[in-house]
Formats: C-alpha cells, structure tokens, sequence
C-alpha cells in the first residue's frame, strides 16, 4: 500500500490527520485527490507544481528521501535539474496547522534542510504527514507534446515511484510579465526584520545588506513579481543607501556623488541583478524614487522659491544621469506617500480623503512637469495611490497623473474609469493585500484573474515583508502582511525563502500573461472571450467584476462612515467555489490557445 | 567661527519663543478637534487616522519652528514634536505636529506621565533616558496660555513609520 500522495497545487493537507484542508475542495480525501492529480499540463518558459504527502512511519521523516526522473517524450527531455523540492512549514493559524513557508530543500543526507531537519524544527504535534512542494521549470526550448518521468519516493518501507505524466503546450509564457504583480514594502524594514541585517552595522558599507536585498529582488522576479521597495519613511527620512550624496542648499544644491546609488539600484535598472533567473535579465519596469515632502528640498522651505528650486533642480539631475546610464526600460515613480494620521506634514500625499489635500497634486506636479514631460531619455511618472477621491480624480487628474493605483473595492465601483484613464494614456493598478493563510489557495489567484478580465495593468499587495518576529509559529496578521519568510534564522539562508501563496500567485500570473498575450495577438475581441474563460470557470455572472455603486457617493468622502463600507457593493469572485477551479480554468485556457 | 553648543533645555526655549501657540490651538478645523468621537465604536485599526485633518497655514507656521528649532545647535541632532492634551479628556494627550521625526511613543491618543505633565503645569522638565535625554517645554498663546508641550529628544530611537 502506498504511503505517499502526489497531489496537485490548489490543496493544503493537514499534518496531523491527512485531511484537506480547502474546505470547498471537490475531492475528498488524500487519496481521492491523488486519483485526480496524476495529469499534469504546462505552457513552456513556465512552472508547473505539484505536491507529495508521505505518511509518517516509524522512522519518521528521516528515512524519507525524493529522486526526480527527468520527464521524457519522444523526442526531448525536461532535465532532472529542473524540480526543485521545498519541504512545507507548518504555521499555526486558527487552531489549525497550515503549510505556507517553503525551505528548500538541500538534496544531502545531512545538514540544517534535510526534510528530516526541517520537521524537527517544525515541532508539529502528534505529525502523521509531511509534505513537499515542487517546482518543474518547463523549459522554453523544449518541444511541445506529451512527456513522463518520475518521482521516487523513498519512505523507509518502501519506494513509491509516482509517474508524472505531463502535456507541455506549444504556447510559452513570455519573460517580461504583461500584468505588474506588485509586492510593496517599505525601506527598510528588511534591516528591521531579518536578524542578520539587524545585528550588523556595517550592513550598508560591507555589501550585506545589497546581497541581501537582491535575494529579495530576485525571488519576486522569479514569481513574476515585482519587489517595490518605497525607499522613504513618512517624515521623508532616506537611509543613505538609497540616495545619491547631495551637497550645498539652494540654488547651489547638487549630486556630489551617484556612486553608492548606483552600485545599490544599478543592477535592477540594468536587469544584471536578475541574470541567474529563469526570466533572465529583465531590468525591474518600475522603481520609486526617493522624492517626497522632506527630499531633496527642505520642508521648512515649502512654499518658497528655494523650495522648488531644490526639489526640480535634483529631479533634473536623476533624469540625466539615469538617462546616461541608460536606465531606459524602467518607468520611475514620483509618489507621495505621506498621511497625516502621523502629524509629521498636514496633506495626505496618499489615499486623499479632504477633497482640498488634492492640491498637493497640483503643487508637485509644477515643480517636477520639466522631467515628467520629458519625450526623450529616462522615463518619469507621476503615481496617485488613490482610494476616498477616485471617483472625483480619475478625470480631473488624467492629464497630471499617469500611474494610477486605486483600491480594489473602490476601483470596481467605477467602471467608467478605465476609458478616462486609457484615453489619457495611464496605466492603472488595483491594490490589496496577500490572502490570509485561512483562506482558500483559490483566493490567491483572483488578482491576477480580475486584472485580465478587467483590462488594468497590474495590482498590488500592500506589505510583503511584515511577517513578524514569531511568523515560524504564527505570522502576523496570518499572513497577510508577507508572501516571503525570512531564511537567516533558521536555515542559514541569507535572503527570503518563498511562501505556498507566493507559488500560487507565480502559477497564477502565469495563466493571466499567457491570456494577456493572446488578448494583444487579437485585440477586437480578446479580452471579452477570456473574461468568459474566467466567468464560465467560476459561474460567475457577466461582469462580476463590477458589482455596482455604493449609494453614498452623493456625499464628499470625508463624510463616509466606516460602517457604510460593510454595505458596499464587493467583488465577490471565488467565495464558495471549489479549489480546483482554476485547474479548470487552465483546462480551458489551454483548449484555447494550445 | 567655532559653533556655539546649547543644552537641550536651552534650544527648547529658544523654539517655544518662536511657536505660535495660537496656531497650535487651531491646528485642526473646528470640526475635527474631537475627532476620536466620530468613530467611537470601530474596530477599524485604520478608522481613527482618516478622521485627523490639519489647517495647512497653521501647520506649516508649526512644522517649520520645530524643523529650525531641531537646527539651532550644529553639533546636536534632536527632533522637536508638539504634544497637545485631548480636549475631550485631558488626562490623554497626542503629538499634532512633528519635526524631522515621531517620538518614540508613537502617534497614537495615550495617558500622559509625569514629565510631561509637569511641563503641561507651566514647569520645563528634563527626561533622562536609557540612551538619551529628552526635555519638554510649555507652549502658550497668545493669552499667555499653555497649549501644548514642545518636546525636544535625542540619542532615543525615533518611532519608524
């Protein structure tokens, strides 16, 4: 009798009893689902993953070991080297133990990431199952057709030979992503969380600190990602790292040295940073910059002539020396970041909900219109974060801001949005935050869904690295808060290692770029027959994405109550359906584009 | 020229001659002074900061002090904020307007503590902390007044947000 399962992504098992733990799954038990899960299909230049469950003998997870067989078809090879195997963590969340935090796992018989070592760590109780994630990387080069191979799995019983049977489609995932899958966070809250950046001083000057942040950079380009790192706090304080030196005040106010700036961003905006990836060297398509209330120009000048003639003579210096360097395929950001909640300015740059905070549009956009309306040379825009006021933005701002990033739920009430902010020539991004390790794994995949059948840009999750001093055990705000754990701690890794909902939002944003790809290869009607791909996958009625208004727009924000938010129309895209939907939705996809 | 080095309590001063107190009175529209009673009752971590709203003029006038007062001393780095007391319950008190930097308690309505009542009482008092010192000073307005504490800190961690 086997003692181990190769299961399919969109499942989370429970250590202790074997059960499901996606409550709306349609299988129901480990061994129904193994029955369902043997086929696998990928597009090429992509990732395929799947899971194996062993049941614990007595031996315990230290007798357990996996030996991938290279997937063959009649005429190709997908190499061995390309599985990767992540032991699963287990976090306690609701009284439940949940997977999320994938170790990599080191392939030796010993060390501090062997299955064996990674489980004792893990202290789950009373552990009957252990579980590991894998990754196939399905090469561009290789041919379409059917391929198999293997996965052994050795349990100290026994051998467990699992044959993956996998379709590789003719169609390949583009490198560069077509939606912007936005992981936001906030400089620099890596030194604050990791231990190892935390208790080196010298982290800026001995080169830790950048090795460590593009390990971050790198394993959000690796999910078709984007890492966005805003690189100010509130007050405008910058650690220097992330700015050039200037020198002087005034009019005689300049950059006395870019070299430091450069070794820290030069390598996302040239895409070197990224060369050891699957993507390749795809420079970041957006970076912020570091200008806000307080930087370069003095607040304590506001208002005056020095004041701008400090902010727009900087900004003049960026645009040239980025345009020298030839950082020409990154769109860079001039945001505003500010709120007033923590009384350090008296206009909230971001989310403004007092109709009259809008004129800090108008202010910034004067003192920096000679870069932004550059035609030639490095390319800068102007970015709302726009939540209470969209509704009364989105035309009165087209023309000024041209990166527009709206509240999911607040954005689906505005559907007349999209034309006025395309006809200017914007781009839009939705924002919320990662799903909570409670939801469904399905929950996961909705941006990426909604952005294609919406026609926006991209979407954004608000805070990525926020996973608490206990996320080993319980990660703050269950999760939420992270999509990347950080591995200096406990497995001597200096640099994150990923999360489940990470890989499911990757898998995801894989379907949504190959269906972006083909709306672009027919723009008439490409849009509206994938939006019913998605519609016929989740029973979703036509336009589910856009639930209505709310019936208190009539009002200026600053007079809506908190409690009226409950009341107001929600997308409500997966609530109910079963897991393997998007399975279904890629076996549709599929049909499609072959 | 050698720069001339001030204590703390000294610089403290120098900003509060130059703070108008009256503008810390009005630092928030009428409407919005007793704001923590519009969302009495919400669980919303994020509800009590959309209700703060701030008259631009007086907050400038405020802000720039506390960013030239943070200056006065060369060789010293502090951060000024403003305290004020909750006019809904003075035994409470808030920073309203911060310099370069949060104190390190944060932005949040809190029980005020001995220190800074003192201060509140018209008398300026130092802090000596673990690391560093703080001093906080009477501001008043025109009627001569006190409305609000100038708190001048430094070698404490400021509140990162």
């Amino acid at each position: 009798m086997s003692s181990s399962y190769l299961i399919h992504d969109m499942i989370r098992v429970c250590p202790q009893t074997g059960e499901l733990l996606e409550e709306e799954a349609r299988a129901g038990t480990l061994a129904e689902l193994s029955e369902r899960s043997s086929e696998l299909a990928s597009p090429r230049n992509a990732y395929v993953s799947f899971q194996l469950i062993v049941k614990l003998g007595a031996a315990g997870p230290s007798a357990i070991r996996f030996e991938a067989e290279a997937p063959r078809s009649g005429w190709d090879e997908i190499g061995a080297n390309e599985f990767a195997f992540y032991a699963q963590w287990y976090h306690r969340v609701q009284g439940r133990y949940y997977p999320d935090a994938l170790v990599p796992l080191d392939g030796g018989e010993a060390g501090p990431r062997t299955l064996a070592a990674i489980s004792a760590a893990n202290e789950v109780e009373d552990q009957a199952y252990a579980a590991v994630w894998v990754d196939l990387f399905v090469p561009a080069g290789v041919g379409a057709g059917d391929y198999r191979g293997a996965v052994r799995v050795e349990t100290g019983s026994g051998t467990d030979v699992h044959e993956i049977r996998l379709r590789v489609l003719h169609t390949a995932v583009p490198d560069e992503s077509l939606i912007v899958a936005d992981l936001n966070s906030y400089a620099d809250n890596l030194s604050r969380r990791m231990d190892s950046l935390r208790s080196n001083p010298d982290r800026y000057e001995d080169g830790t600190y950048f090795r460590t942040e593009q390990a971050f950079f790198r394993m959000a380009h690796e999910h078709r990602c984007l890492l966005h790192y805003l690189p100010y706090e509130h007050s405008g304080r910058i650690p220097a790292a992330f700015i050039p030196e200037l020198e002087g005040k005034g009019k005689e106010m300049r950059v006395k040295d870019w070299s430091v700036f450069d070794e820290h961003f030069g390598p996302y905006l040239d895409g070197s940073a990224f060369a050891d990836t699957k993507r390749g060297a795809i420079p970041i398509p957006y970076m912020y910059l570091p200008f806000n209330f307080h930087w370069p120009a003095d607040y304590a000048k506001f208002g005056t002539k020095g004041y701008r003639t400090e902010f727009a003579g900087i900004m003049e210096e960026f645009h040239r020396h980025f345009t020298e360097r030839g950082w020409l395929r990154t769109k860079f950001e001039l945001f505003l970041n500010h709120k007033k909640r923590y009384k350090l300015f008296p206009y909230d740059g971001d989310e403004t909900r007092f109709v009259w905070d809008e004129k800090v549009n108008d202010i910034y956009y004067d003192l920096a219109k000679d870069v932004l309306e550059k035609e030639d040379g490095a390319r800068f825009v102007f970015r709302t974060d726009a939540s209470w006021s969209y509704g009364l933005h989105f035309e009165k701002y087209a023309d000024l801001i041209k990166l527009w990033v709206v509240n999911h739920q607040m954005f689906s009430w505005f559907p007349e949005s999209l034309g006025v902010l395309r006809g200017a020539g914007c781009e839009v991004w939705t924002y919320g935050g990662a799903e909570r390790i409670s939801r469904p794994l399905l929950a996961t995949a909705i941006s990426p869904l909604a952005a294609v059948a919406r026609g926006v840009d991209g979407f954004v999750y608000w805070e990525n690295t926020k996973w608490g001093d206990q996320w080993h055990e319980t990660p703050d705000s269950e999760g939420s808060t992270a999509v990347f754990y950080p591995g200096d701690r406990l497995f001597g890794l200096q640099g994150p290692i990923p999360s489940i909902r990470l890989k499911v939002l990757r898998n995801t944003m894989q379907v949504a770029d190959c269906m972006e790809q083909w709306i672009r290869a027919q723009p008439e009607a490409g849009r509206e027959r994938m939006g019913e791909a998605i519609a016929e996958a989740f029973d979703l009625a036509p336009g589910a994405w856009w639930p209505g208004k709310p019936n208190f727009l009539d009002k200026p924000p600053y007079e809506w109550e908190n409690a009226m938010f409950s009341e107001a129309p929600k997308a409500s895209l997966h609530e109910g359906r079963p897991s393997e939907t998007l399975n279904d939705l890629k076996r549709s996809l599929w049909a499609i584009l072959g | 020229m050698k720069p001339k080095t001030y204590s703390l309590m000294e610089i403290a001063r120098l900003g509060a001659l130059f703070l108008p107190g009256d503008s810390l009175e009005d630092v928030m529209p009428p409407d919005r002074r007793e704001y923590p009673l519009k969302v009495a009752g919400t669980e919303s971590e994020f509800a009590l900061g959309d209700e703060i709203d701030f008259v631009e003029d007086h907050f400038n006038a405020l802000k720039r002090v506390l960013l030239l007062t943070e200056r006065i001393d060369p060789l010293r780095r502090p951060y000024a904020a403003l305290w004020i007391r909750r006019p809904e319950n003075p035994a409470l008190g808030e920073v309203m307007v911060a310099g370069g930097a949060l104190p390190s308690e944060g932005t949040h309505i809190m029980a005020l503590w001995p220190e800074i009542l003192r201060a509140f009482s018209g008398r300026p008092t130092r802090r000596d902390r673990e690391s560093g010192q703080t001093v906080y000073y009477p501001v008043r307005n025109s009627d001569e007044e006190i409305v609000g504490v100038l708190e001048l800190t430094e070698n404490v961690p400021p509140m990162f947000v």
